[in-house]
């Protein structure tokens, strides 16, 4: 208010003028980013779903490094127990580093657990499976894989939906229709098919020393089938932008072509794919489920969110029941993906301009 | 309209084609064969069985056999032309590969009556279940039912189908024992099956049904309607319900496609002897013949729905012009 020069303040009393100055800053133009971040802050299960979110992938990271028992070390004496009582239970002093085959980084996480940790392992705190592995060592470490697939269906979504769809809005004419009826075509071909196709030819005994693991060809399938909606989703807002008034209206003011895709497009569209990015993860997180379900996901001893719940369904019955074991990750998946929704719904609503002035 | 319908049909003659020719030869490109499975054949009774089937031809003349129309082999066009026309063309799919003696157009006759007749008692749940609840929810937004309503389709949306099932059947099944485990034939078979395949999508449904009530009953024409002095329920029923749907169709047409074809998952749970269960199996034991017939219903059913969804459009928006969309 200060920056008011004085002697314009003669032109209205002075309570008006205070008034009106306020009335100012507070519909002073915001930027659509600026804007959409101070919503996002102000809601609290937002707050609670981004923690929850990164909390969960630095655990999934850092899983090799913290001294659970080995997700893949059988034990039949420990055969399904139950969540123990008092809980957390008490450690032991039996790990045995028995995973499968790991990663340079993960392997180098592991010698430094047993440096720091020894031989101490924490207690069963959610129990065993039939084969006596933890299950809590197991939902971490299978957690790693699900997030995994869900990162992996992202940057296809992102790198080959979006621009698939954007060249298609942008373009036009005979392009889009080409790029459109291509996506039309695959989205007519059971998704299934070309996920056993891509599996079998990629895990193909020919392939040599070259060959991918099969979890590194679980990663590219679920990718290659995740792209499709993301494009028609960016091609639909490509071309109602490209017919909106405010475009237009840059264009008839002489606004070159780049400028109006830097400035008014692709923030437009980013929002957009944002949101459906965050609602496509859990889709592709319960692919990753049902593909385990029909033994067409990790290979064991690898563990998955879905390949845990799997069995745990299986274990399912009325005479002795394991509930547990269909209870941790389907509890974990419940609040990983609940919380992925409360997100997109959190930014869809953060980033929606007609709401801009609501609220 | 009928412009729109026949650029759709002509569209869908394309399409189907596309569909084909990348499934024919995705599937043919694939390692192993028919009969290339766990029990090695003896060499001869292999090439025998080859023969038979057509493996043994160069494979653009298996592509031309199986889309047809002419039939190739030696009771076609060049053999003694007892029978000519035959392929996809003539809607003959063919023997099936693994199931011996079994016409891949018996088997789909057998099992897809099962899935569509689940499949539609689930949509039918699903629809009911949804958009009763998102009307209610609307009709009181904040209320504690809405809060219930908000929850429990997050909650249908965060668990994988097998678990659903397994819960409804351990609850349904054993704690209170209203219905069968598992099976199919008589009408209690049903229920459990069918509630375990709408629940995802009544969820769905219900949140973007709640989602297009609350944008719907912001418009102008709503307030138009309240100023006039229409009664709330006339508001909600015959005003906000149209715009509200439209979100809702857009959804259902594909996946209306997938849940008619069978659902994989509920149906082997509950072994139902269903259309889904062909998916996986066909192609995971490159039962060519089998994975065709497949994939034709397949396209042919989310062909059709897709178009339905558009002309529901028109229905429910009238400002829609399918002729100039198109």
């Amino acid at each position: 208010m200060s920056a008011v020069p004085e002697q314009r303040r003669s032109w209205f009393a002075d309570a008006d003028f205070e008034l009106a100055l306020v009335q100012l800053e507070r519909e002073r133009p915001q930027s659509l980013w600026r804007a959409a971040r101070e919503r996002l802050r102000r809601r609290a299960s937002v707050r609670w779903s981004l923690r929850f979110l990164i909390g969960l992938c630095l655990l999934s990271f850092l899983a090799p490094l913290l001294p659970l028992p080995s997700p893949a070390a059988i034990n039949l004496a420990n055969a399904t127990l139950p969540p123990q009582l008092p809980w957390p239970a008490p450690g032991a002093l039996d790990f045995e580093p028995q995973y499968w085959e790991l990663g340079p980084l993960d392997a180098q996480m592991v010698s430094l657990r047993t440096s720091l940790f020894g031989k101490w392992r924490t207690g069963h705190w959610l129990g065993t499976d039939a084969l006596g592995r933890d299950v809590l060592a197991r939902v971490v470490w299978g957690s790693r894989t699900s997030l995994l697939v869900a990162l992996c269906a992202a940057l296809t979504s992102l790198v080959i939906g979006a621009s698939w769809g954007a060249l298609a809005g942008l373009s036009g004419g005979r392009v889009d229709n080409v790029l459109m009826r291509i996506v039309d075509v695959l989205f007519a071909v059971p998704t299934i098919f070309l996920v056993i196709f891509l599996l079998s030819v990629l895990d193909a005994p020919g392939a040599g020393e070259a060959r991918l693991s099969r979890e590194q060809i679980f990663f590219l399938v679920v990718g290659a089938v995740s792209w499709l909606s993301m494009a028609r989703v960016v091609r639909g807002q490509v071309l109602e932008l490209e017919r909106s008034a405010f475009v237009e209206a840059a264009r008839a003011a002489g606004a070159s072509t780049p400028w109006i895709l830097t400035r008014h497009i692709l923030p437009n569209v980013l929002g957009l794919v944002v949101v459906n990015l965050t609602l496509t993860l859990p889709s592709v997180i319960l692919y990753e489920a049902f593909l385990s379900f029909l033994g067409l996901g990790v290979e064991p001893p690898r563990v998955s969110w879905g390949l845990l719940a799997a069995e745990g369904a299986e274990a399912l019955n009325p005479l002795e029941s394991y509930a547990w074991l269909v209870l941790a990750p389907g509890c974990a998946m419940a609040a990983t993906l609940l919380a992925l929704s409360t997100l997109g719904d959190g930014l869809r609503d953060a980033l929606s301009v007609t709401e801009r002035h609501e609220r | 309209m009928s412009r729109f319908l026949l650029r759709r049909a002509l569209w869908f003659v394309v399409t189907t084609w596309a569909v084909i020719t990348i499934a024919f030869f995705v599937l043919r490109a694939a390692p192993g064969g028919p009969f290339s499975g766990e029990r090695k054949l003896h060499p001869s009774v292999e090439a025998a069985l080859r023969a038979q089937y057509h493996l043994d031809w160069p494979l653009w003349k298996q592509y031309l056999h199986t889309l047809g129309p002419l039939n190739l082999d030696e009771r076609g066009l060049f053999g003694d032309a007892s029978d000519v026309f035959g392929g996809l063309l003539a809607l003959d799919f063919g023997p099936s590969m693994q199931h011996r003696d079994v016409s891949v157009n018996d088997a789909l006759a057998q099992s897809l009556p099962i899935s569509i007749t689940l499949g539609s008692l689930a949509l039918g749940i699903a629809l009911v279940l949804g958009l009763g609840a998102a009307l209610l929810s609307a009709q009181f937004p904040g209320s504690r039912f809405d809060r219930l309503v908000r929850l429990a389709a997050a909650a249908g949306l965060v668990l994988p189908n097998f678990v659903i099932a397994s819960l409804l059947v351990l609850v349904f099944a054993f704690w209170i024992p209203i219905a069968p485990v598992a099976g199919w034939g008589a009408p209690r078979h049903v229920l459990l099956p069918a509630l375990a395949l709408a629940l995802p999508f009544a969820a769905y449904i219900a949140r973007l049904a709640r989602a297009g009530l609350l944008e719907t009953l912001s418009k102008d024409y709503i307030r138009t309607a309240r100023a006039k002095g229409a009664s709330e329920s006339a508001i909600l029923w015959r005003h906000a319900l149209r715009g509200a749907l439209t979100p809702v169709v857009s959804y259902l047409g594909p996946a209306a496609a997938g849940v008619l074809t069978g659902s994989l998952v509920i149906e082997r749970i509950f072994a139902i002897p269903g259309a889904g269960t062909h998916f996986v199996a066909s192609a995971l034991n490159r039962d060519y013949t089998m994975a065709m017939g497949v994939t034709v219903v397949y396209a042919v059913m989310v062909f059709g729905f897709n178009t339905a969804v558009d002309v529901a459009y028109t229905l429910l928006d009238p400002r829609l012009d399918l002729e100039r969309e198109a």
